[in-house]
C-alpha cells in the first residue's frame, strides 16, 4: 500500500516535527542552574548566528554596506597591522568579518574551494564586508561566575556537593550510562563562539590581554591578507586543547567507569582525555599535557572537572592560549520528555590569566548518537603526509621532491616564527629579543 | 685424558646457573632503556664540556632536551653563530622519568640558568649531542665559572643525577 501524503497532512507532519525539535532544543543547553557555581542562563538569549557574507558576487568587491563609513586604512589595506591597534576595536578595520570569514576569503571553507572567493578580484584590497550588525554578545561569552581561578571554582563547586552528602560515588551499578557516541548540537543561532564565526573580531580581542590581541590580530592579517594560513594540522603539529571546540577532534565518544570517565575522538588528530575520579593535582609530573590532567566528581549525574596542566598553542583563525589555561567543565544529562537520554549539556569555564583579560564560558551540547556496540569503530588519525612551509606557504610536496627546511621550534610558537621571517620585513613589530642574561 | 663425565657437565651446569643468574642480575640491575632511535649519530669516543646558559628544558616524553647557548672561553658572553644570533645547543637526555628523577625539570633549570655538562656530540659536527655518562652541575643562581672553568668549580654548585664532569676529549673507555 501507497501512503498518500497531502497538503494536510503534510503541514500536521511538519507542526509536530516542528514542535518536536522544539521541544528538544528547549531541553537543551539549558543546564540545571546552581546559582553563582554552574548552569548560568545567557543574559542574552536568542543570539544571532554566524555573521553572514553582506552581498555574493563580483559587485559586492570592497563594496562596504549602506549607510557604513569604510576606514582610511583597514586590514585589507594596511601595510603594518601592528601600526594601526589603535583600529583594531573598530569593527571596519576587518570590514566587519568574523575571524573565520577572513581565513576562508580565498576558499569555500576548510577543505573547499569556491569559484567566488571573498576576497574578490583584486586581492587583498577587493575583500567583501561581512554583516556589521550581527555578533553574539560579548556579555554571553564572559564567564557568569565570580570566581578568578579554575581552582577556586572547582573548591566551590566540591562545597556546595558535599553540602548535600556529596561528592556521589558511583558503582558500576549506579553510574550514569553516557558510554556511547556523540555528535554535535548546534543550533541556530547558539553557536559555540570559540570557531569564531559568530562574532565580529573587536568582540573576541576584548576578550584578550594585548599580547594575546596582537597574536590574534597577527593570525587573522597573515591568514586573511597573505593566505599564510599556519594552520596546525597542515603540517601534523598537535591541534591543541582549545580545538575541541572549534573544527579539530572533539569528544565524539566517551566510556563512563567509578574511576575514570574518558572522552575521545579521531578527527585532524587525536583527542583522549582521562578524567581521574576523586583523585586531586598533580596527576603526574609537570609536564605540560596537549590535553591537560583532568581530576572530577560526580554531584548526582553531574560530571564537575577540572583540567589544569595544559600546554599552551594556538587554533587558527582564533586567538592563543597560555600554559597557564585551565578549565572547570561541568556534564549534565539531558532527557526528553519521555525520559529518554538524548545527550550531554556541557559547560566549560576557561581560566586564564595571562591570555583571558576575564575567565570566559562556552556552552554546547553533544548529542547521544547510538552505543559503542552499533557504532563503527573508533579510528585512529597518524599524520603521516604533512604539507611544507614553503616561502611561508603551506605546500603539498610531492614524494622525491627537494625543498629547503627549517626545523621549527615546537616550544617557541613556530607559526609565529614563519610569518615573521616571510611576510613581516618591513614591519614595525615589537622587538621580543632573546634575553639569557650574557651579551 | 680421562674424562670425568658426570662431574664435567655438574660443572658446566653450575657455570650456565651463574651465567643465567648474572644475566638476569644484570638485566634487572640496568636502566630501563625506552630509547626510541639510534644513537649513532653521536660520536661516544669523545667528549665535549660546555659551559652554557639554559634556552629551554624540553621536557617532552620521547626525546627529553635541554636546548642552550655555550658561553665563551671567557664567560662572559654568549657562542654566536655567523649571523651573530645565540648558536643554541640541543642536548638529547637521558628518558624523561630519569631526568624527573634526577630532579631536571622545567622549574629547576629556568631560562637563563648557567650549567656545565659533556656531551658527545653529533659525528657532523652540528650542534647537538649526547649526554652519554656525564655529570651535570648548576652553578649558583646569579654566579658563573672562572674563564676556563665550569660550573663544579663554583661555589654552591649543584649536581643533579649521577657522574663527573668529563674531561674534553676522548671519552674513557667502559
Amino acid at each position: 500500500m501507497t501512503a498518500r501524503v497531502t497538503p494536510f497532512r503534510a503541514a500536521a507532519l511538519s507542526l509536530i516535527l516542528v514542535a518536536g525539535s522544539a521541544s528538544l532544543a528547549f531541553a537543551q543547553l539549558r543546564p540545571p542552574e546552581v546559582k553563582g557555581l554552574r548552569g548560568a542562563p545567557f543574559p542574552s538569549m536568542n543570539p544571532p548566528p554566524d555573521v553572514r557574507s553582506f552581498g555574493e558576487g563580483r559587485a559586492w568587491d570592497g563594496r562596504p554596506p549602506e549607510g557604513i563609513q569604510p576606514l582610511p586604512i583597514d586590514l585589507f589595506t594596511s601595510k603594518d597591522f601592528y601600526k594601526d591597534r589603535a583600529l583594531w576595536t573598530d569593527v571596519r578595520y576587518w570590514r566587519c568579518n568574523a575571524p573565520r570569514q577572513i581565513a576562508d576569503m580565498r576558499s569555500g571553507g576548510a577543505g573547499s574551494s569556491t569559484n567566488d572567493p571573498r576576497i574578490g578580484s583584486n586581492p587583498p584590497v577587493s575583500a567583501r564586508w561581512g554583516d556589521c550588525k550581527m555578533d553574539w554578545s560579548r556579555d554571553n561569552i564572559v564567564s557568569p561566575y565570580s570566581f578568578k581561578t579554575a581552582k577556586d571554582h572547582y573548591q566551590a563547586l566540591m562545597a556546595d556537593a558535599k553540602s548535600h552528602g556529596g561528592p556521589t560515588r558511583h558503582t558500576y551499578e549506579t553510574m550514569p550510562k553516557w558510554d556511547g557516541v556523540y555528535g554535535e548540537y548546534a543550533p541556530n543561532g547558539r553557536r559555540v563562539w570559540n570557531y569564531s564565526r559568530a562574532n565580529q573580531v573587536p568582540t573576541l580581542l576584548s576578550l584578550l590581554t594585548p599580547e594575546y590581541q596582537q597574536r590574534m590580530v597577527r593570525q587573522i592579517y597573515h591568514e586573511g591578507v597573505n593566505a599564510a594560513h599556519q594552520w596546525s594540522a597542515s603540517y601534523c603539529w598537535p591541534e591543541g586543547f582549545m580545538r575541541q571546540w572549534a573544527t579539530g577532534p572533539k569528544p565524539s565518544r566517551i566510556v563512563v567507569t567509578p574511576e575514570v570517565v574518558l572522552f575521545m575522538g579521531s578527527g585532524s588528530g587525536n583527542m583522549w582525555r582521562v578524567v581521574h575520579l576523586g583523585r586531586e593535582f598533580p596527576l603526574g609530573q609537570s609536564v605540560a599535557q596537549w590535553y591537560g590532567d583532568t581530576i572530577g566528581f560526580w554531584d548526582g549525574e553531574a560530571l564537575i572537572t577540572w583540567t589544569s596542566n595544559i600546554q599552551g598553542w594556538n587554533q587558527h583563525s582564533s586567538w592563543e592560549w597560555s600554559d597557564r589555561l585551565e578549565t572547570i567543565e561541568i556534564l549534565t544529562p539531558v532527557r526528553d520528555a519521555s525520559g529518554k537520554f538524548i545527550g550531554l549539556d556541557w559547560e566549560a569555564v576557561l581560566y586564564d590569566p595571562q591570555a583571558l583579560v576575564a575567565p570566559v564560558r562556552i556552552l554546547w551540547h553533544r548529542n547521544y548518537q547510538q552505543s559503542w556496540g552499533t557504532a563503527d569503530r573508533l579510528g585512529w588519525t597518524e599524520c603521516t603526509r604533512p604539507l611544507y612551509p614553503v616561502d611561508g606557504y603551506a605546500t603539498q610536496v610531492a614524494p622525491g621532491e627537494v625543498i629547503e627546511y627549517k626545523v621549527p621550534d615546537m616550544s617557541d610558537r613556530p607559526w609565529a616564527k614563519i610569518w615573521e621571517e616571510n611576510f613581516e620585513k618591513n614591519m614595525d613589530r615589537p622587538k621580543q629579543e632573546l634575553d639569557l642574561g650574557f651579551k | 685424558m680421562a674424562v670425568d663425565k658426570p662431574r664435567t657437565m655438574r660443572a658446566c651446569a653450575r657455570r650456565n646457573v651463574v651465567t643465567i643468574a648474572a644475566t638476569l642480575l644484570l638485566a634487572l640491575l640496568a636502566p630501563p632503556a625506552d630509547a626510541h632511535h639510534s644513537y649513532a649519530m653521536y660520536d661516544g669516543t669523545v667528549y665535549r664540556v660546555f659551559t652554557g646558559v639554559i634556552v629551554r628544558i624540553v621536557p617532552n616524553a620521547a626525546h627529553f632536551e635541554m636546548h642552550f647557548v655555550p658561553l665563551n672561553d671567557a664567560r662572559d658572553a654568549l657562542v654566536r653563530d655567523e649571523k651573530g644570533q645565540p648558536l643554541v645547543w640541543v642536548a638529547q637526555m637521558e628518558s624523561a622519568a630519569q631526568a624527573f628523577k634526577d630532579g631536571i625539570t622545567k622549574e629547576s633549570f629556568p631560562q637563563g640558568t648557567v650549567f656545565s655538562m659533556g656531551l658527545h656530540p653529533r659525528r657532523d659536527g652540528k650542534p647537538a649531542g649526547d649526554r652519554g655518562m656525564s655529570g651535570l652541575f648548576q652553578c649558583a643562581k646569579g654566579s658563573k665559572p672562572e674563564p676556563g672553568k665550569h660550573c663544579d668549580s663554583v661555589a654552591g654548585n649543584k649536581t643533579f643525577g649521577a657522574g663527573e664532569l668529563p674531561k674534553e676529549g676522548a671519552a674513557p673507555k667502559s
